[in-house]
């Protein structure tokens, strides 16, 4: 890598106070360099590209991220509100797993008593689909709100809600409450007419970013050349082919792989700049 | 002066920062000069997080400057240049001649047949 490259992504960290304000940053910080020196001049220039739009919240922030998100929902709303039922986005055959939802589920329960508006309402857990067969009843104005940190391409939160619809939920009763976002998932809400609290909104960093045919080719192309030097295919693009450009307490499988899965360069393994494993 | 103790000296009056060495710094100021690969200072056993603070120190002393995205020497960091090449100037041609990162392109596939654009040949 050449100086000034590397001097763009310093520069990147510390408009974004990468440096200052974020859980592992030296070691990002030199997994991104180790991996830039690995590109070509112009591989190095789109990841630099992406990382400018690069989305990177730690664990750190997701209390008063959490806060935040439940200050965007309308007074109005709340105030008629007995019951609030919390529940995680997550898929029926892993609702035993320990998911990012029950997470937000935990941290909510240090949250909600700062929650001055919402101080009328009682908040109950939701363990398992099979309760709201017996033991949960949605009243007019109670609210079902899904949890989770992160919606990428949809397909758990539409498993999460079609489960719901077999126990005759009714969507207009359903909230969806995330840290961030995928516009793959604020389409399918939108389609659905289900309300979403969310802070952060990604799009698909290549695809949806890049106007004329010509560069979003171009770019298309330095991707799938970089993407050579991750050892499988599965997750080309982000799974879903969803281009997220997002790191969060894990970083979503929705996100490029190059950001998070490990690469091989003349026959060695580098870690990725966000590894999930 | 002695050349070792010229060594000395400039390495004393960096001895708040370990790693700004005197060598390191020749280094430094020669890979932003000709826009080099900063794998000179990683093989010095230089860390990247002590790359970035060393462009830091070398901003604060005016020797180098960042403008519209670009790196440069000032005047004074030209001049001291100069200087530290007189001790640290390398003699062997493996060890001065640095690969061309701009012009390096990502490996072709075996079976790959370049073709070159019309407008893009020289004869």
């Amino acid at each position: 890598m050449n100086i000034e490259n590397f001097q763009k992504l310093y520069k990147i960290f510390s408009d974004k106070n990468w440096h200052s304000k974020k859980e592992y940053n030296d070691i990002v910080f030199s997994n991104f360099c180790k991996l830039l020196s690995n590109l070509t001049e112009n591989q190095q220039n789109l990841i630099i590209e992406l990382t400018e739009r690069y989305e990177w919240l730690s664990f750190s922030e997701y209390n008063a991220t959490l806060i935040k998100i439940f200050k965007k929902i309308p007074d109005e709303e709340i105030k008629p509100v007995k019951t609030i039922f919390l529940f995680p986005i997550v898929r029926k055959d892993e609702e035993e797993k320990t998911k990012s939802g029950h997470g937000i589920l935990f941290m909510l329960r240090g949250i909600r008593p700062f929650l001055e508006n919402f101080s009328h309402i009682n908040f109950k857990e939701v363990e398992k689909f099979e309760m709201f067969e017996s033991d949960i009843k949605v009243n007019e104005n109670d609210f079902i709100y899904l949890l989770d940190d992160f919606l990428g391409s949809g397909s758990t939160l539409d498993s999460t809600i079609e489960e719901l619809i077999k126990y005759s939920i009714p969507l207009e009763r359903i909230r969806v409450i995330s840290i961030a976002t995928h516009i793959q998932s604020i389409e399918y809400l939108e389609n659905k007419n289900i309300k979403y609290f969310t802070e952060i909104i990604t799009k698909k960093g290549i695809s949806e970013y890049y106007v004329e045919e010509s560069i979003k080719s171009e770019k298309i192309n330095i991707m799938n050349q970089i993407e050579k030097l991750i050892p499988t295919k599965k997750y080309n693009f982000g799974f879903g082919k969803s281009e997220a450009l997002v790191t969060l307490y894990r970083t979503p499988n929705n996100t490029f792989p190059i950001f998070w899965h490990d690469h091989v360069k003349d026959e060695e393994s580098f870690k990725a700049p966000f590894p999930r494993y | 002066m002695t050349m070792l103790k010229m060594r000395k000296v400039l390495k004393l009056h960096f001895l708040d920062i370990k790693i700004m060495t005197a060598e390191n710094k020749y280094i430094l100021l020669e890979i932003i000069l000709k826009n080099g690969s900063i794998n000179r200072l990683t093989n010095n056993g230089v860390s990247y997080d002590e790359i970035s603070k060393l462009i830091t120190l070398l901003i604060s002393e005016n020797l180098i400057e960042y403008k519209d995205e670009k790196i440069s020497l000032t005047e004074k960091g030209m001049i001291e240049l100069k200087s530290l090449e007189i001790i640290f100037k390398k003699k062997k041609k493996e060890e001065w001649i640095l690969p061309d990162e701009k012009s390096k392109i990502a490996k072709l596939e075996k079976s790959f047949i370049f073709v070159p654009k019309q407008n893009e040949l020289t004869f």
